[in-house]
């Protein structure tokens, strides 16, 4: 292989300057690969338990109308309670052997092609590695999924568990209230658009979103930008390029979610 | 950490030295080895289409807004006209529903069947019956599978109706064999019995054959008194009664005798018997099985060969007629021509039951002397907005993400995150493609009213 002097010095210039650069330049794409799982649901084996699930969510369905007949409020949630744990347990039955195949399949695929995070192809825009077809491939091949011998390395792709930022205090008082909010302010849309004219509509239409847009700005922003900017320090003080979702991590990745719920407390 | 940093810097500086440094993973889209996001809502919120985005998440919420806030019945005669309207508008819906669907189903069948006729005449064939050229394969392989089958089942039959009489006859020449045996038995057992009787009737009058004989010549002695006579006489008498009571005795003791071996011979001859019928049974059975798996063997055989033939053929049709480019453009002419049919025929049926429902709503509006509102309809209708809001949010995002690869490719980043929960390092390409986005044209149409 030919290296040019000034490709080299570049490089060696560029490799230099580092070693006293911020952080925030240690950027690299190179272990990231996405997957489209909307595909993988589709196989075969998939479509084949959720028709068998549906099939026992219908056979249940009328026991379920027998049982709550008649029956007190409470008594209909326990019944409800008690019919949604066995089709919870039917969907584990069904389910939980394919989606670890799955996932021992997309470990399979990452670690064979040096990737230490994979993520839902959803949120990249453009660039990546798509692996869908490989994993695709690895899961139609019969007998089991031979797993990796080593787990990821660390990543610098961050992951945060929205539902514990969402369950905090402080989120979760926000919330009730620009629900509440929003629940009053659509009683007083639906009032004040009886009786009007369509031309008089879009102005009370308008006047509505400006207040829903205020409010949540006042009410929600706040905390928005405070998770944003708790989770940017996390993830600036672990060297890591960005945090995303816990539901749109697929495999890999650093979690961040102790030390963002910690910071946010 | 290092080597990898490195590699980024230096993708920044010069897009050549990070793959010379061979630090690169070879299959990446990307065009640079930094990693940026973009927050979509912002770039979406400063298209250029946004404000048409807006204007129909307007008309839904209007609609939506409309169909909660309707009035309300008051009086018995409102509340029965209501009632009598959602009856009504219930059994329009019912009624349009029932046509869409026999529509569907007559359009589907009038394109089957001139399908059928073009690549029946394609093929060279007669006018193709329901189902086509496949159709009539179809109805040919399933012609010869089921007489095939039938004569299977015929050969089975009467293979079986032949081996039932055999055994029959078998069995019933095994039980006049045992009939004969048995009574053989009982001949010989009677005779052997007999012998003994008449051995010991023998046996008897020898041992008393002196004392008869003693009293038989004392009784022929003339001077005889005839109390000794009569002495005499008895005596003799008793000599022959305990000789025929003996004999007697022995005579019922072989009839019991007798009895026991005739019933035991008899219970010998049916245990033989049924362990015959059984084993010939089995014997049957297993002949059966062995016919049967035979002719399922070579109805098999048949039958791949049949199957060979019938998708050959069809292989062959499928092969001509995907391969006639006038065959394929009829039927995309029969098919484009018959979905515009249906569609036309479906959106006039659409218009007219959207005519009626209007209709039964002024109707009784005006019985009610209030006005009605039509739910469904406004629902129907925010559907629509709705569907028209997605296509054309998808198709900004659409565009988006090609201003995203474009920004991405100019400034070396090699992967893009639409939705981040928080930025570190990466760069963030948001103004970049709010600026781009910005820049392209805009809209000059508006969109379409609610109901118009």
């Amino acid at each position: 292989m030919q290296i040019s002097t000034k490709t080299t010095l570049a490089a060696v210039a560029a490799a230099s300057f580092l070693l006293v650069a911020p952080q925030a330049l240690a950027t690299d794409i190179s272990d990231v690969g996405f997957i489209d799982q909307g595909a993988v649901s589709d196989l075969a084996p998939f479509q084949a338990a959720r028709q068998q699930f549906t099939a026992y969510q219908q056979s249940l369905s009328p026991q379920f109308q027998a049982a709550i007949k008649g029956k007190s409020p409470a008594d209909q949630q326990a019944i409800s309670t008690q019919f949604n744990q066995k089709l919870a347990a039917e969907q584990q039955q069904l389910f939980a052997a394919l989606f670890a195949r799955a996932q021992t399949a997309i470990a399979a695929v990452a670690a064979n092609k040096g990737l230490n995070v994979v993520v839902d192809k959803s949120i990249v825009i453009y660039g990546g590695m798509d692996i869908t077809k490989d994993v695709i491939d690895v899961m139609d091949q019969p007998g089991p999924v031979v797993p990796p011998v080593n787990s990821p390395a660390p990543s610098e792709i961050g992951y945060v568990d929205q539902t514990q930022l969402d369950a905090l205090p402080k989120a979760k008082s926000a919330q009730d209230t620009f629900l509440q909010f929003r629940q009053q302010l659509q009683t007083q849309l639906n009032q004040q658009l009886a009786g009007k004219t369509d031309a008089q509509k879009p102005a009370i239409i308008q006047s509505f979103n400006g207040q829903l847009s205020d409010e949540q700005k006042k009410v929600i922003q706040p905390l928005v930008d405070a998770t944003t900017k708790a989770i940017a320090d996390i993830a600036k003080s672990k060297g890591l390029m960005l945090v995303i979702d816990q539901t749109a991590r697929v495999y890999g990745g650093t979690d961040v979610t102790a030390d963002v719920v910690k910071a946010l407390q | 950490m290092l080597a990898l940093s490195a590699s980024a810097c230096a993708k920044s500086n010069d897009q050549r030295a990070g793959s010379l440094l061979g630090l690169n993973t070879p299959g990446l889209n990307g065009g640079g080895a930094a990693a940026g996001y973009v927050d979509i809502d912002k770039v979406v919120a400063a298209h250029p289409l946004n404000s048409r985005l807006q204007a129909l998440q307007d008309q839904i919420t209007l609609l939506n807004a409309a169909a909660v806030s309707g009035p309300t019945p008051v009086t018995p005669a409102q509340i029965k006209a209501q009632d009598d309207l959602q009856h009504d508008l219930a059994d329009a819906q019912t009624a349009f529903t029932q046509s869409l669907a026999d529509k569907q189903n007559a359009y589907h069948l009038k394109e089957e069947q001139a399908d059928a006729d073009i690549t029946s005449k394609a093929l060279g064939g007669a006018a193709a019956g329901p189902g086509g050229i496949v159709g009539g394969l179809q109805a040919d392989f399933q012609r010869q599978m089921v007489a095939m089958q039938q004569s299977a089942r015929a050969t089975l039959d009467a293979y079986r109706s032949d081996l039932y009489k055999q055994d029959s006859d078998h069995l019933r020449h095994v039980q006049t064999l045992l009939s004969q045996d048995v009574a053989a038995k009982l001949r010989a057992k009677d005779s052997q019995l007999s012998a003994l009787e008449t051995a010991y009737q023998i046996h008897l009058a020898q041992q008393d054959q002196d004392q008869r004989l003693n009293l038989k010549a004392k009784l022929d002695n003339l001077s005889l008194s005839p109390a000794d006579r009569q002495t005499y006489a008895n005596q003799l008498q008793a000599i022959e009664s305990r000789e025929a009571s003996l004999t007697g005795q022995m005579k019922a003791a072989d009839l019991v005798t007798s009895q026991a071996y005739g019933k035991q011979v008899q219970a010998d001859a049916t245990k033989r018997f049924n362990a015959e019928r059984l084993a010939t049974e089995k014997d049957t059975n297993v002949k059966l099985a062995a016919r049967q798996t035979e002719l399922e063997s070579s109805i098999r055989t048949q039958a791949m060969a049949l199957g060979g033939q019938f998708q050959s053929k069809l292989n062959s049709a499928n092969a001509s007629l995907s391969g006639n480019q006038k065959v394929q453009s009829q039927l995309a002419d029969v098919h484009a021509k018959i979905l515009a049919q249906y569609q036309a025929d479906a959106d006039a049926a659409m218009a007219s039951y959207q005519a009626t429902r209007k209709q039964l709503v002024a109707k009784y509006s005006a019985v009610a002397r209030m006005q009605f509102q039509d739910n469904v309809a406004l629902s129907m209708q925010a559907e629509q907005l709705a569907q028209q809001r997605k296509q054309l949010y998808d198709g900004i995002v659409s565009q988006v993400q090609t201003l995203v690869a474009d920004v991405a490719r100019r400034d070396g980043v090699g992967i893009v995150f639409g939705a981040i929960a928080g930025a570190g390092n990466a760069t963030d390409l948001t103004d970049q493609v709010i600026k781009e986005a910005a820049a392209l044209p805009s809209p000059t149409s508006q969109p379409t009213a609610p109901g118009g």
